[in-house]
């Protein structure tokens, strides 16, 4: 393709993934007994945008996949097939696919051709799983191939007229062709109403007479190209100005529009624009529909368009009838009453789908799409702004308060606004979670088929909001946990039934805010932790516990690399990775892990999580002349140790004795090489903190104060440095480092 | 000849600027399009175990930059930090450092034919990041004719010599 559409590849891919996504949403919706015409539709429109997008692209195997999968889907929700499982599965399994091409084309790879084969004959298969033979799939023509139903219809009652309008690329009239010998020959028809002159070759005629269309095209057949051209009937006295709607599709959509051109698919036509040919015959009263059959014939052979008269297409009509006995009837009906009431009228099938488009249509216009990168910059900059209000307030602060009462009121003015607008740039950054738990119903589906379990899958709280950063890093230990409740939690149907449970099992995915983090729980009906299987395995695995555990440290286990209880290791689970991979995760999203559960009846998981990753709740301290920032969840208690609590072990450092714990005794100004004012931990401050590891107690000259901090990466221009997880600038402009605890630990220095 | 014309001749020529910087007894150029600003040295936050030439991190309008001492790195000149200690903010490519002078001295245009190969030896920085040997006109009648080290600083501080970013693989 050319230079000029390559830059809209990646607006075209992300959108196809998102049209992927709503796909599979709905495709799991469906209920396969009464499926909702409403769904197929959606699915059929997601379908076709994907399809329009990747022909206009030139990816032209994802126009294939999908035009195949348009097919099948077409046939569903004229209700022609009923939706079986297999076509579900064939569908995911297409949309899968259609995932990964957009992936390689993304990264410029090759898709493994057999696949799309394999998936496309599939679908080929079971659209042509009936009397019908499939024989669109093969051919790049739209699957409208509808009989061109009552579209021959003489307008016979009075008081109508035809609107006449000619649009042709040249100017014709300069030309063998005469304006007046037009309008004589359409004067011989009925009363002709010259409504705007020729200009440039362009002119339109009211004609007041009921004759057939036919008798229309014939005399502009001398004159211009049959597309060059257009006949509206207008019922009555249809004022002309409600035709202005029209004229701007004019050019593009001439000759899908004919007599029966009703405000309906007036607003399809208008959604659209760009995709020609390819009108979905659903949203378009079955009139129009034919007329794009006809208009298409006729750009066919131009050179003929003029033969095209009433023997010609009712043939055709036989023809195309004949293929698809059921439908015809049912276009026929829907065209005839169409036809029966004034055919200003929407036909009532087309009636609801308009309504719909435009709704899509709004939405799409009041969201954009913009770079990661510029809301970051933009939060930078209100960062930056924060911290010269601050600096501002520092050096008003010792000005007299009543004689510079302006300067204080405009600071606090300033300061309620600088931080309105941080949040309000924070929340750009924020996505509803609903872009992780979105993908779990098809997890769960899978997943339980695999299985033969049965489990019903809850969300609640999608609409919860949080950091973009985050939803991506939460989907891999949320997928770990869901696999992990319906592989161990939930029980198989027979053992349910036994336990007296429902035979269906209920997984459910919540969020919600709590104060200022988030809590996301995974709540399973199963059969719970078995406390003695825990138990038995940590022994066997030598993992030290005190005598008798409380619960909460049993259940901690689980998380623990290598801990598995399952008897064998499935594809699924088994090999207990997957849990120490959460626990790690939701630590590097500076989370936590809560775990409650009840024998018999279910476990509960929870992840407290942090709103966003871009600010952290932080305790500054001074060591010498640098403040460092210590992540606040950490914190368990600071204090000022006396002599007595102080011990040194030989060659190990001093540790220190806090309620009947020794805390290995970490002096900061050590770690970080910095000359400090207290070497002595007793004139200085202990703060002990949690790690993986255990408790350290971090020795540092002073605390300063509890901080909000905007986090920035030291990789960005530098690198990573040992024992520091990211730096923030403070008020006063300086940065500060904050302090990786974890790696403190790890780093060992004494 | 107008203006017109002679720009044309200076585009043409392939005539670059640089700034040029003192370093000790030594003067160097580099190319002025890698140059983002020159500001005073402060605020800078040091960092644990690095080198000593790496002075620290500072808050370039919330962007996070390392600084470097070229004096301590290249052992020249004296280590002093007041109010005339520059620093020029170097923007190369991604990455954005500054890099502690002696002084900051001039803008000069050079021609390519100006710039001489650089000799093995004779200059604090390896050859490897060396352009060349340039030939500075005299400003004043009296004045010595001056030469300037016209040094590639994006090679030069992206090398792992200066370790200021993570090595991924060392090639070859």
């Amino acid at each position: 393709m050319s230079v000029d559409l390559s830059q809209f590849h990646q607006v075209f891919i992300d959108e196809a993934y998102e049209h992927l996504a709503t796909m599979e949403n709905l495709l799991l919706a469906i209920d396969l007994d009464n499926p909702s015409l409403d769904d197929l539709n959606a699915i059929f429109r997601a379908a076709h945008s994907i399809k329009g997008g990747a022909g206009t692209f030139g990816f032209t195997d994802i126009a294939d996949l999908t035009h195949a999968l348009e097919t099948l889907l077409d046939r569903l929700r004229k209700q022609e097939l009923h939706p079986t499982d297999d076509m579900i599965e064939a569908f995911l399994q297409a949309s899968d696919l259609l995932g990964t091409m957009l992936d390689d084309h993304q990264q410029g790879n090759e898709t493994d051709a057999d696949r799309i084969a394999t998936v496309k004959s599939e679908l080929v298969r079971l659209a042509s799983d009936d009397e019908q033979p499939a024989n669109q799939d093969s051919t790049p023509t739209p699957p409208e191939q509808q009989p061109p139903a009552g579209d021959e219809q003489p307008p016979t009652r009075g008081g109508g007229a035809w609107l006449i309008k000619l649009h042709p690329a040249t100017d014709i009239f300069a030309g063998a062709a005469s304006y007046d010998a037009v309008t004589e020959d359409l004067m011989a028809l009925g009363e002709v109403e010259k409504v705007t002159p020729p200009h440039d070759g362009q002119a339109t005629w009211l004609l007041h007479a009921a004759v057939k269309r036919e008798q229309l095209e014939e005399i502009f057949a001398w004159v211009c190209q049959p597309q060059e051209v257009t006949f509206e009937w207008q019922e009555g006295d249809q004022p002309l100005a409600e035709d202005n709607s029209a004229d701007d599709d004019e050019e593009a959509f001439g000759f899908f529009i004919d007599e029966s051109e009703l405000p309906a698919s007036l607003e399809s036509l208008e959604e659209e624009q760009g995709y020609g040919f390819f009108v979905e015959d659903d949203e378009l009263p079955a009139a129009t529909e034919s007329q794009t059959n006809e208009g298409e014939t006729a750009d066919e052979d131009p050179g003929y368009g003029f033969f095209v008269d009433e023997k010609d297409l009712p043939a055709k009509e036989a023809v195309t009838s004949g293929s698809k006995p059921s439908l015809s009837a049912q276009n026929t009906s829907s065209a005839e009453q169409t036809d029966k009431k004034a055919s200003g009228k929407p036909a009532p099938k087309a009636g609801s789908q308009p309504a719909k488009a435009p709704a899509s249509k709004a939405a799409a216009d009041t969201s954009i799409r913009v770079g990661v990168e510029k809301v970051d910059q933009l939060i930078n900059l209100v960062g930056e702004l924060v911290i010269t209000r601050s600096m501002l307030a520092q050096s008003a602060s010792v000005l007299d308060p009543i004689e510079y009462e302006n300067i204080h009121n405009g600071l606090a003015n300033l300061e309620r606004n600088s931080r309105d607008l941080q949040e309000a740039v924070m929340s750009i950054r924020m996505l509803p979670i609903n872009f992780v738990f979105g993908r779990f119903p098809r997890v769960v589906r899978d997943l339980t088929k695999k299985m033969h379990k049965k489990v019903k899958l809850k969300l609640v709280g999608e609409e919860t909001e949080l950091d973009k950063g985050l939803i991506e890093k939460l989907s891999d230990p949320l997928t770990h946990l869901v696999r992990n409740s319906i592989d161990h939690g939930i029980e198989s149907p027979e053992e349910r039934v036994a336990a007296g449970k429902p035979e269906e099992g209920t997984i459910t995915l919540s969020a919600s805010h709590q104060g200022g983090s988030i809590l996301v729980e995974i709540h399973d009906d199963g059969a719970g932790l078995n406390r003695e299987k825990l138990l038995a395995k940590a022994e066997e695995k030598g993992i030290p516990l005190s005598d008798n555990p409380p619960d909460k440290e049993v259940w901690q286990l689980i998380f623990a690399a290598g801990f598995s209880t399952a008897k064998e290791i499935t594809d699924v689970s088994g090999r207990g990775v997957g849990m120490d991979v959460v626990s790690r995760n939701i630590s590097e999203m500076k989370g936590q892990i809560e775990i409650d559960s009840v024998p018999g009846q279910g476990t509960r998981i929870g992840l407290r999580l942090p709103l966003t990753l871009a600010i952290l709740d932080g305790m500054s301290l001074r060591v010498g002349d640098e403040v460092f920032i210590l992540p606040l969840t950490r914190i368990l208690e600071s204090m000022q140790p006396d002599k007595s609590q102080l011990k040194t072990v030989s060659g190990k450092g001093k540790v220190v004795h806090i309620r009947g714990e020794y805390l290995p005794l970490v002096p900061l100004y050590k770690v970080f090489n910095l000359q400090p004012r207290f070497t002595n931990p007793e004139e200085g401050i202990l703060v002990v903190v949690e790690t993986v590891e255990g408790k350290l107690a971090l020795f540092v000259d002073e605390l300063i104060a509890q901080d909000q901090v905007v986090i920035k990466s030291l990789e960005t221009h530098y690198r990573k440095v040992e024992g520091v997880s990211g730096a923030t600038i403070m008020g006063d402009g300086r940065v500060a480092l904050i302090i990786d605890i974890e790696r403190l630990a790890r780093m060992n220095v004494v | 000849m107008n203006d017109a014309t002679e720009e044309q001749a200076l585009v043409t020529s392939g005539q670059q600027e640089f700034l040029t910087f003192t370093l000790g007894e030594e003067e160097y150029a580099i190319d002025i399009l890698k140059v983002q600003e020159i500001r005073g040295y402060d605020g800078v936050t040091r960092i644990a175990n690095t080198p000593e030439y790496i002075k620290g991190v500072i808050n370039m309008r919330g962007v996070i930059v390392p600084v470097v001492d070229m004096r301590i790195k290249f052992n020249v000149g004296e280590i002093v930090y007041d109010q005339f200690t520059v620093m020029i903010i170097l923007n190369l490519g991604e990455r954005i450092v500054g890099m502690v002078v002696d002084g900051v001295s001039d803008v000069i245009a050079l021609d390519p034919d100006q710039i001489r190969p650089a000799p093995e030896f004779g200059a604090t920085l390896d050859t490897e990041y060396l352009e060349g040997l340039a030939t500075l006109d005299k400003t004043t009648e009296d004045e010595d004719e001056r030469m300037a080290i016209v040094v590639d600083i994006e090679k030069l501080m992206t090398s792992s010599d200066m370790g200021l970013m993570d090595q991924v693989v060392q090639a070859g």
